[in-house]
């Protein structure tokens, strides 16, 4: 018995994992709880040294010494603040009015502005919330299908997941141990293909079923010329200005992306004070929606360090690595498995979850299968935001449900979300087949092979002492 | 289904409850404040060290001596600056962790949670208390208690040239867990009072926002 425990550690402290999550205990503690007891069970085993434990106290606090992870706090209260500050408004009545007169001109205007609020913030709330305020009562009142029209809205709050600056590409990217900004380079291409496989869809739709988005009448086109003009200056300027101080100062190698977050901020509540929406309750309630998903988010992270401290201490990593690099099918087979595994996962856990719990255990499988960790992040926050989507679960349904008319009935926000959710995995399969989506924006590495680099030695000089060594300086050569 | 024949809840736990909670609630406080100073903190950092030049600048013109005097100040302060805003970032996460179990917005897998009964919840949360988070709080203020006062008493320097102590950061690690462990207790006892007695539990779970 005590034999096939000790053999089996690793499987049976997943199994617990498992079993102690389903149970509903807060996943941070319940993570920990699990890590403990088995540590000291491993401890008692001989498993594990008992100095091994006392790197829990480093392992915790390069959790809240991480750079990176610093700008969850920052990107999560200037989404709250942009969420009030009135800048979909405009921005959505511009665009609708726009494109109004053509067919799914109203399902443009919202993917349109869902993809420029994700590059100013990456949070799903914010998008989904403003957008579904705004759009929704205008799309149903001019006839629009109210499936497609939830559907459109929520899919385009989502993509924020995917657009440049997200939490979640930070977030990924910290797991990974790669560069955010690296991230950030690698999700461009993805979040082009993702905004126009939606912008192809509505076309579709606009000619198979030409009355579930109809174009606007006349009448209902009031700005024109002049006022249209300034109503889109009124929303694209401050944007544009936001996406410079957030983005562009990243990809300019001007600041991290955790200092471009607080900037953010400070641009958010400017342009708050601007709108003169800034206010003294508005901002309260950010600061303690901030705190709150701060610190729940960085507990299950604490939790996860000393769980996955003591699963490697048992040989955790080496078992799960074992098992996915074995799969058929190489790369695609390993690709195609791990997608389809957080797919499903994402229906139990939350993103936090699955990137603090799932990704460790899936990164030295991808390392030793030669997967660039840049594409393979990329891939996995594109079917992460498939979670945001999927009933009954998905947070922007939630979010949307909070927000729409009672005649709305929760079964049209799920039947809508469904052709979004398969434009999204159909996004997350052209990532798998097509990698240079995700590399060609990305520096290449170096091609140098350290293997047959030649150092020339000076020669020998038999210890004879009336000249100087003879060195020869040309440089070595690198082959 | 409460029972009918409850009687209310007796006295003193409550106001031992209500102490704790008070004190998590002021703690939390100031976690929620550090949030907004954590974020002009980091901005003003950002700010002033890309225009460094335009200080410089100012200097050249005025000659005031105070645009130079900010330069040098910050010149030769920004790692101070710099671990200030992580230290706050550390208040946030650990300051803020008890409040955030008082109010009940730790995340859980609800696939169950969600499914059942007020009374089987509330019987989840008083055996997780009790085997899950009490010993999890004692442990992991073993493993941090000593390394923070080494680190303490030793006046440990920061990693950065110029920064600030390390001991502020690192013993936050066992304090945080010493007021989840506070309310861990508290809320033990209000699961016992509301399995027990006519107490309701004041926060019901909901999923957080992102």
């Amino acid at each position: 018995m005590i034999d096939f425990i000790r053999a089996n550690m690793a499987p049976l402290m997943f199994g617990g994992l498992v079993v102690f999550m389903l149970i509903g205990y807060p996943a941070a503690f319940s993570l920990s709880a699990v890590g403990l007891f088995f540590g000291i069970a491993a401890l008692q085993l001989h498993l594990i040294e008992p100095e091994f434990l006392g790197n829990l106290a480093y392992q915790l606090y390069s959790v809240l010494s991480n750079d990176l992870l610093l700008a969850v706090p920052f990107f999560t209260l200037m989404g709250v603040i942009l969420e009030r500050s009135g800048l979909a408004e405009d921005l959505l009545e511009g665009f609708g009015q726009l494109f109004g007169g053509i067919r799914g001109g109203l399902s443009y205007a919202v993917i349109f502005v869902g993809a420029i609020m994700g590059a100013i913030t990456g949070t799903v709330a914010a998008s989904v919330i403003s957008m579904g305020l705004i759009s929704l009562p205008v799309m149903m009142r001019y006839g629009y299908n109210v499936r497609h029209a939830t559907g459109v809205i929520a899919a385009s709050g989502t993509i924020a997941q995917l657009i440049p600056p997200s939490l979640v590409l930070i977030v990924l990217a910290s797991q990974l141990g790669v560069s955010a900004g690296a991230m950030y380079i690698g999700a461009t291409g993805a979040s082009i293909v993702q905004v126009l496989l939606f912008s192809a869809w509505v076309l579709v739709l606009s000619i198979i079923r030409p009355k579930h988005v109809p174009a606007l009448p006349p009448e209902a086109r009031t700005l024109h010329g002049r006022a249209l003009a300034l109503k889109l200056i009124r929303g694209m300027v401050p944007s544009l200005a936001l996406i410079f101080v957030v983005l562009g100062t990243i990809f300019l190698g001007l600041v991290t992306p955790t200092e471009a977050g607080a900037m953010g901020v400070v641009g958010a509540l400017a342009l708050a004070a601007f709108n003169r929406r800034l206010n003294w309750p508005m901002l309260w309630q950010g600061m303690v929606a901030t705190m709150r998903l701060t610190s729940m988010v960085i507990f299950i992270l604490l939790g996860s360090r000393v769980f996955s401290l003591v699963f490697q201490g048992v040989g955790g990593s080496h078992w799960i690595e074992s098992m996915l690099v074995s799969l058929p099918g190489g790369q695609i087979g390993f690709l195609l498995f791990t997608m389809a595994f957080i797919f499903v996962m994402a229906f139990f856990l939350d993103f936090f979850e699955i990137a603090f719990i799932i990704i460790p255990l899936l990164i030295p499988a991808a390392t030793a299968l030669d997967i660039e960790l840049v594409w393979f992040g990329i891939m996995i926050c594109a079917t992460l935001q498939t979670s945001f989507m999927h009933p009954p679960f998905g947070f922007a349904l939630f979010y949307l449900r909070g927000i729409t008319p009672r005649e709305v009935r929760t079964r049209d926000i799920y039947l809508g979300a469904i052709p979004w959710l398969f434009l999204q995995v159909a996004l997350v399969v052209i990532l798998i087949f097509f990698p240079q989506l995700v590399t060609a924006f990305l520096a290449p590495a170096s091609t140098t092979d350290l293997n047959t680099i030649q150092i020339t030695l000076p020669p020998d000089q038999n210890g004879d002492l009336d000249a100087p060594p003879a060195f020869d300086i040309s440089p070595p050569t690198f082959n | 289904m409460p029972l009918p024949n409850l009687s209310p809840p007796p006295r003193w736990p409550l106001r031992f409850t209500d102490a704790i909670d008070e004190l998590n609630r002021l703690i939390g406080l100031i976690a929620i404040w550090l949030v907004l100073l954590c974020t002009l903190v980091s901005a003003a950092n950002a700010i002033i060290r890309y225009s460094s030049g335009a200080l410089l600048w100012l200097e050249a013109r005025t000659g005031w001596g105070l645009f130079g005097a900010l330069s040098t100040f910050y010149a030769n302060n920004s790692n101070a600056f710099s671990d200030t805003s992580w230290y706050m970032f550390a208040g946030i996460v650990m300051l803020g962790g008890a409040w955030t179990l008082k109010v009940n917005a730790h995340v859980r897998v609800d696939l169950i949670y969600g499914a059942v009964s007020e009374r089987t919840r509330t019987w989840i949360d008083l055996l997780g208390g009790l085997f899950f988070l009490i010993p999890l709080c004692t442990l992991l203020i073993y493993f941090t208690w000593g390394w923070a006062w080494t680190s303490l008493v030793t006046q440990e320097a920061s990693a950065n040239a110029g920064g600030l102590p390390q001991w502020p950061a690192k013993i936050l690690l066992p304090v945080g867990f010493f007021i989840l462990l506070l309310q861990a207790v508290a809320e033990i006892i209000k699961c016992i009072l509301a399995l027990t007695t006519k107490y309701v539990r004041e926060f019901a779970y909901e999923k957080p926002a992102q």
